[in-house]
C-alpha cells in the first residue's frame, strides 16, 4: 500500500489545508488567549503547524511497518511511544529554532513558551495519536475493501469453475461410436450416412456453442435433445422409441444450456444399454404456475443395472441447477418399478444471472 | 474353416464386422449375438475359435461373457472404451479394436488371430496376481453360471464369502453361489468400505457384523445378522479394530 497522502494529490490539497485551519485556530488562540502580539503568532501558529504537517506525513512509515496483528503488543506500544516522543521533540525543537529565528525580542511570547511547554507537548502527543488513528482506520479500510473484492473474483471463479466443469461435456463414447455407426452406414446406404453426418455436426456445433452458463431458449435445448436421440436411434434402431409432450408455451423460457443433455444420456446408458428390449424414453414438459416442469422418464432392466446410486450425471444436474437457480427444490428423481423419471422445474423468469 | 463369433449390442456394429470379414472366406461366422446371455449360449454350443468382443453390452459385460464360458477362443475386443484396454490385453485378448476401425487395422488384428490358430499357440498363461489391474473398478456384480443358468448377484446383496479350496461360497440374501474365483480376487475388488477379510477363508460385508465374541484362547468369532459364525484371523481382528473404533 502506497502513502495514503502523497500518493494522491486531492489528498495532498486536503491534508495541507487541514493544517491551514491547525495553524489559523493556533494563530487565534495565542492572539485572543494568550494577549501574543498578532505578527509573533501567526509566526508561531504557521511554522508550528507546518512543520508538524511535514513529520506527520512521516509517521505513516511507522504506522505501516508496525503491523500490530504481527507484533507482541509491548513492542508496539514501546515503539509507538519512542516514535511520538522523537516526533514531539523533532518537531517543538526545530519549531522554536525557526521562531527565534523570525522572533527574538517579544518578552511576552518567550515567557510565554516557557510556561505553557506542558501545553505544546501534549498537543504533539494528541496529534501524533489522532495522525495514527487515521492512518490505522485508513489501513484497515483499504483492506477490508481489497479482501472483499478478492473474495468477489474468488467466488465467481470458483462458479465459473464449478459450471465448467458440471456443464455436460460431450460423452467421448458416443462420439466414438456414432463415427463408428457412420463408418458402417458408409458401407450399406449412403444417404442413410450422410444423414447421420450431418445430425452429428449439427448437435456438435450446439454443444460446442455454449459457455458455461449460457441461457438458451427451452425450444433450443429440446431440438438438441432430438438430434441427439435420433442420432442414438440410428445407432440402436429397434430398441430405443422416443416419445416428445411439450406443450408449445414453454419453448420460449430460457434454460441453461445442455443442462437436459446428462439426463437423456442416463436414460441411454441405464435405459437402453442395459436393456435387450425395447426402452421408452419419454420428454414432456407443460407449465405449472410461473414454472415450466419437465419430465424425462425411460424404463429400465432393473435385473441388470440393480440399485446403483443415482451416479455422477444427476449430482451435477443438481448442482448447477442450485448454483444457477440457488435452491435444491427444483430436481427431484423418481424410481418406481421399472421407470426411472426425472423432474426438473424451470423457473419462468429471475434466472439468478451473475455476469 | 474357421469359426467365429460376433458379440455387439449395436447391428451397425456387427455389420461392419461382418463386412470386413468377406475379405477372409476361410472365417465362417457361425452366429452373431446381441448381448451377453445370447452370446454365452451361443459360444457354448459352438465353440467358437474366434471371438469379436463388444464391452459395453445389456445383460452382462464382454469380461462377464469371458467369465462364464468353458473355451478359449481368440478374442478380438471392439469397443469405443479406451479404458477397458489393459484389462482386455490381462484376459490374453489378441488385439483391442477402437471403434471405429479401419480394414486394416482389423486384418491385422485377425490376422493376428489366425495365425496364432494355425500354430496353435496357446495365449501364455494368464496373468493371475489381480494387484496387477491397473484400473480395478469395484465390484458391483457377482455373475455365476450354473450349467445353462446364468445368475447375477448384485454387490448389495452379498453378506459374506467363504474359501472353498479352488472356490469360493458366496452367501447373498438369494441364496449361497459356488463360484471358480480367489479369495484374493475378491479382497482386491470388493469396495473396502464395505467389506472386510477377517480370516484366511472370510470376507465379510461390515454391515453384517451383529457382534464379536471371544472363541477359545487368543481367538475371535464374528457373527453376522443371519447368525453364521465366521473365524477371526489376528490381523483380521487388528483390522476389525482399527475399522470400527473398539
Amino acid at each position: 500500500m502506497s502513502h495514503p497522502i502523497l500518493s494522491k494529490r486531492s489528498n495532498l490539497i486536503i491534508y495541507a489545508c487541514i493544517s491551514g485551519v491547525i495553524a489559523v485556530l493556533q494563530t487565534l488562540i495565542l492572539n485572543l488567549f494568550f494577549k501574543i502580539d498578532i505578527n509573533t503568532a501567526i509566526v508561531d501558529g504557521i511554522t508550528y503547524s507546518s512543520i508538524y504537517g511535514f513529520i506527520g506525513l512521516s509517521i505513516w512509515f511507522m504506522v505501516y511497518y508496525n503491523d500490530i496483528e504481527k507484533k507482541n503488543i509491548y513492542i508496539f506500544a514501546l515503539s509507538h511511544l519512542i516514535a511520538s516522543s522523537l516526533v514531539v521533540t523533532i518537531w517543538i525543537v526545530k519549531s522554536w529554532f525557526v521562531v527565534t529565528f523570525f522572533i527574538s525580542d517579544d518578552i511576552l511570547y518567550n515567557t510565554f513558551l516557557n510556561k505553557f511547554l506542558y501545553l505544546r507537548v501534549i498537543q504533539g502527543y494528541l496529534g501524533y495519536v489522532i495522525i495514527v488513528l487515521f492512518y490505522y482506520v485508513l489501513i484497515f479500510y483499504q483492506t477490508n475493501i481489497d479482501n472483499r473484492k478478492r473474495e468477489e473474483t474468488f467466488r465467481t471463479l470458483i462458479r465459473d469453475a464449478e459450471l465448467k466443469s458440471l456443464k455436460s461435456q460431450i460423452n467421448p463414447h458416443f462420439l466414438f461410436n456414432s463415427l463408428n455407426s457412420i463408418s458402417s452406414l458408409t458401407m450399406f446406404d449412403a444417404d442413410k450416412a450422410q444423414a447421420m453426418i450431418i445430425k452429428l455436426s449439427e448437435y456438435l456445433r450446439f454443444s460446442l456453442q455454449f459457455k458455461p452458463n449460457d441461457k438458451v431458449t427451452f425450444e433450443k435445448e429440446i431440438e438438441n435433445i432430438q438430434r441427439y436421440l435420433e442420432i442414438e436411434k440410428i445407432r440402436f434402431g429397434k430398441r430405443l422409441a422416443v416419445q416428445f409432450e411439450i406443450t408449445e408455451v414453454c419453448n420460449t423460457i430460457m434454460v441453461p444450456s445442455m443442462i437436459l443433455q446428462p439426463l437423456i444420456e442416463n436414460a441411454i446408458k441405464y435405459g437402453v444399454h442395459e436393456n435387450t428390449e425395447e426402452t421408452l424414453i419419454t420428454i414432456s414438459a407443460h407449465k405449472e404456475h410461473n414454472y415450466v416442469k419437465l419430465i424425462i422418464a425411460n424404463n429400465f432392466d432393473p435385473e441388470s443395472v440393480g440399485s446403483r446410486g443415482e451416479g455422477i450425471g444427476l449430482s451435477n444436474i443438481k448442482e448447477r441447477m442450485k448454483i444457477l437457480y440457488g435452491t435444491t427444490e427444483l430436481v427431484q428423481i423418481n424410481k418406481v418399478k421399472n421407470v426411472f423419471t426425472v423432474t426438473l422445474y424451470f423457473p419462468e423468469s429471475n434466472i439468478a444471472t451473475n455476469s | 474353416m474357421i469359426s467365429a463369433i460376433i458379440l455387439d449390442d449395436e447391428e451397425l456394429a456387427r455389420q461392419i464386422t461382418k463386412k470386413y470379414l468377406e475379405a477372409f472366406p476361410q472365417i465362417e461366422i457361425v452366429a452373431e449375438c446381441a448381448d451377453g446371455f445370447e452370446g454365452i449360449k451361443a459360444i457354448q454350443q459352438f465353440k467358437p475359435q474366434i471371438l469379436f468382443l463388444d464391452i459395453k453390452m445389456p445383460k452382462l459385460d464382454g469380461f462377464e461373457v469371458l467369465e462364464l464360458i468353458d473355451s478359449k477362443p481368440e478374442v478380438i475386443f471392439t469397443t469405443a472404451h479406451d479404458e477397458f484396454a489393459i484389462k482386455a490385453f490381462e484376459q490374453n485378448a489378441v488385439d483391442y479394436l477402437m471403434k471405429p476401425f479401419s480394414r486394416e487395422r482389423f486384418a491385422s488384428a485377425l490376422n493376428k488371430a489366425i495365425a496364432h490358430i494355425e500354430t496353435e499357440v496357446k495365449a501364455p498363461a494368464k496373468i493371475d496376481d489381480v494387484q496387477e489391474q491397473i484400473n480395478a473398478e469395484k465390484l458391483n456384480r457377482i455373475v455365476i453360471r450354473n450349467g445353462s443358468n446364468i445368475k447375477i448377484i448384485p454387490i448389495d446383496s452379498v453378506q459374506y464369502i467363504e474359501a472353498q479350496d479352488d472356490y469360493v461360497m458366496i452367501y447373498s440374501s438369494e441364496g449361497k453361489f459356488l463360484k471358480q474365483q480367489t479369495m484374493k480376487y475378491y479382497e482386491t475388488c470388493l469396495d473396502p468400505a464395505y467389506f472386510i477379510r477377517i480370516h484366511r477363508s472370510y470376507i465379510v460385508r461390515i454391515e453384517q457384523i451383529k457382534q464379536i465374541e471371544p472363541y477359545e484362547k487368543d481367538s475371535f468369532i464374528v457373527k453376522t445378522l443371519t447368525g453364521a459364525k465366521l473365524s477371526v484371523s489376528k490381523s483380521g481382528y487388528k483390522k476389525l479394530k482399527e475399522i470400527l473404533n473398539f
